[in-house]
């Protein structure tokens, strides 16, 4: 004869030896309300292995008693959730420690470094000015040439070294304006002259563009000059 | 047997002393537990004490982390405020080099420009290098973390805390930079409410935070269980404090000792008996170890 048989969730694992708690939940239609309504019960479990962990989703099966309330065990693992979950908060500990330690060292390290910068910007600018005056002494520059990572001085050189990081964000807006604008011009260009958009779309691997709708045409074109643009950004620099 | 168990209890280390010592029973004495019934409860009684004292230090085992705190010297929290108590780190987005570059290129436009008047260069005076070092020191001074506001701090800290977290460059939307982010403003309210106890608006919002964060990270364990069980550790929180129901209420505060020792709840006097007398057996079970 067929042994009972059930599917449930763990749900207490590792408070005793080789002894699980299994959550079956079954339905049993109601005939005052007409509806089914879901009954829970929990068994002991035994799990001769302890390969279980609380989540898992198992499939139980009768054997001989084997305490005063136990007389199941563990048939197979239908889903072992729980032992993946179980593993992952292992993995994690021992990810997060490595992690950490190696955070803490850099915060360190940069910290030591600050400390030992004391190098002044302003002093090694008043040595190139007088020595752009005089035209002299190469051997004192030499060292600030390579703190700075510069090959030679000029007035751009130093107009480099002082320029602020809002300029250089001002530039960058520009650019991108300029950018934005080109492609929308490009953009209408081809919106206007159908032909045009065709070609340039066969030339991009779109295979029959005549037959694609205006608006979806348009958002592959703008799609396209992106692309176009982000690979020439990239070739400059 | 009910009523030789209450007397028993009554008088625990007496009943001890007896079971190791009877062997002769004086029949003037109405003494009943002295049996092998009684032995056999007595066992019994030990065997249920030992399990209760048991059960009682799990509850209250290491495991079980404060729920809005998270472990005591997480490094990812210690790490940040060390990061706001840095010398020289600067509020509103500044950079203390930028200001090095700044001073040092009004010092050489002042040349410059000497330059370009035409004046003789022998006669040219360069700023006195003490001078510019206090404009430094000012500029500095007043720019500092440790001088702005706490809400320039809180973005600094929220800043830090998204690229810790962020999947990819620039985002800030992903469920553990959302967890990480509140749990930089949950440090920053529940030190507010601990300082301003009477604030009970602002502990309101603190509670709310905590039950979003729960319910983000429970999110977070269904949709990546991997990078939930990493967020949780670097959080330093446990599945348990996630997943557990939670209120931030007066049992919590007292608990855990939010503000300091004081009593928030006066238990009743039944309550507290039944304490000491688990703290009782506590020690009964564990000297007889």
């Amino acid at each position: 004869m067929a042994r009972q048989n059930f599917i449930g969730m763990v749900i207490s694992q590792g408070k005793m030896m080789k002894t699980v708690k299994v959550r079956v939940e079954t339905k049993i239609f109601n005939k005052r309300i007409n509806k089914e309504l879901i009954h829970r019960k929990d068994y002991l479990v035994h799990d001769e292995a302890e390969i279980s962990r609380e989540g898992d989703l198992v499939r139980i099966e009768t054997t001989r008693p084997l305490s005063r309330r136990k007389f199941f065990a563990i048939a197979e693992i239908l889903k072992n959730k729980g032992q993946q979950f179980a593993r992952f908060e292992k993995e994690a500990k021992i990810d997060v420690a490595k992690e950490e330690a190696a955070k803490s060292e850099k915060f360190l390290h940069r910290r030591a470094q600050i400390e030992q910068e004391n190098t002044s910007l302003l002093q090694d600018i008043r040595k190139i000015q007088s020595c752009l005056n005089k035209s002299a002494s190469p051997e004192e520059l030499s060292e600030i040439k390579q703190r700075y990572g510069i090959t030679d001085f000029s007035k751009e050189a130093v107009k480099e070294l002082l320029k602020l990081n809002i300029s250089e964000l001002e530039s960058d807006l520009a650019k991108e304006r300029t950018a934005i604008d080109t492609i929308q011009t490009r953009l209408q260009q081809y919106v206007a002259d159908e032909a045009l958009a065709n070609e340039f779309l066969t030339a991009n691997g779109v295979q029959d563009p005549q037959s694609l709708k205006k608006n979806i045409k348009k958002n592959i074109l703008r799609k396209y000059l992106l692309q176009e643009h982000t690979a020439q950004a990239q070739q400059q620099i | 047997m009910l009523q030789i168990g209450r007397g028993l209890r009554a008088c625990g280390s007496y009943s001890q002393g007896i079971v190791a010592t009877s062997a002769v029973r004086l029949f003037s004495s109405t003494q009943g537990f002295q049996g092998p019934k009684a032995v056999k409860f007595l066992k019994a009684q030990k065997r249920r004490q030992k399990n209760e004292v048991k059960q009682a230090n799990l509850k209250t085992s290491s495991d079980m982390v404060d729920p809005v705190f998270g472990r005591n010297d997480t490094p990812f929290i210690v790490r940040i405020h060390a990061e706001l108590k840095e010398p020289n780190v600067l509020s509103h987005g500044y950079d203390s080099k930028e200001i090095d570059r700044f001073l040092a290129a009004v010092d050489a436009t002042e040349h410059e420009q000497a330059e370009l008047s035409g004046l003789n260069m022998e006669l040219f005076k360069t700023t006195d290098p003490k001078v510019v070092e206090t404009r430094r020191e000012v500029v500095l001074r007043i720019l500092n973390m440790r001088n702005a506001s706490n809400k320039e701090s809180m973005k600094m800290a929220l800043a830090l805390a998204r690229k810790e977290f962020q999947r990819f460059p620039g985002d800030t939307g992903s469920s553990e930079v959302q967890a990480a982010c509140m749990t930089v403003r949950i440090f920053n309210m529940a030190h507010h409410a601990q300082e301003h106890k009477k604030d009970f608006a602002n502990t309101r919002l603190l509670r709310i935070l905590v039950q979003k964060r729960q319910s983000i990270l429970r999110y977070l364990k269904r949709d990546d269980p991997q990078r939930y069980y990493w967020t949780i550790e670097k959080l330093g929180l446990t599945d348990a404090a996630v997943t557990e129901e939670f209120n931030m209420d007066r049992r919590y505060m007292q608990d855990y000792k939010f503000f300091g020792d004081k009593i928030l709840i006066r238990d009743s006097k039944k309550t507290i008996e039944a304490q000491r007398r688990n703290l009782r057996t506590q020690k009964m079970v564990e000297s007889a170890e």
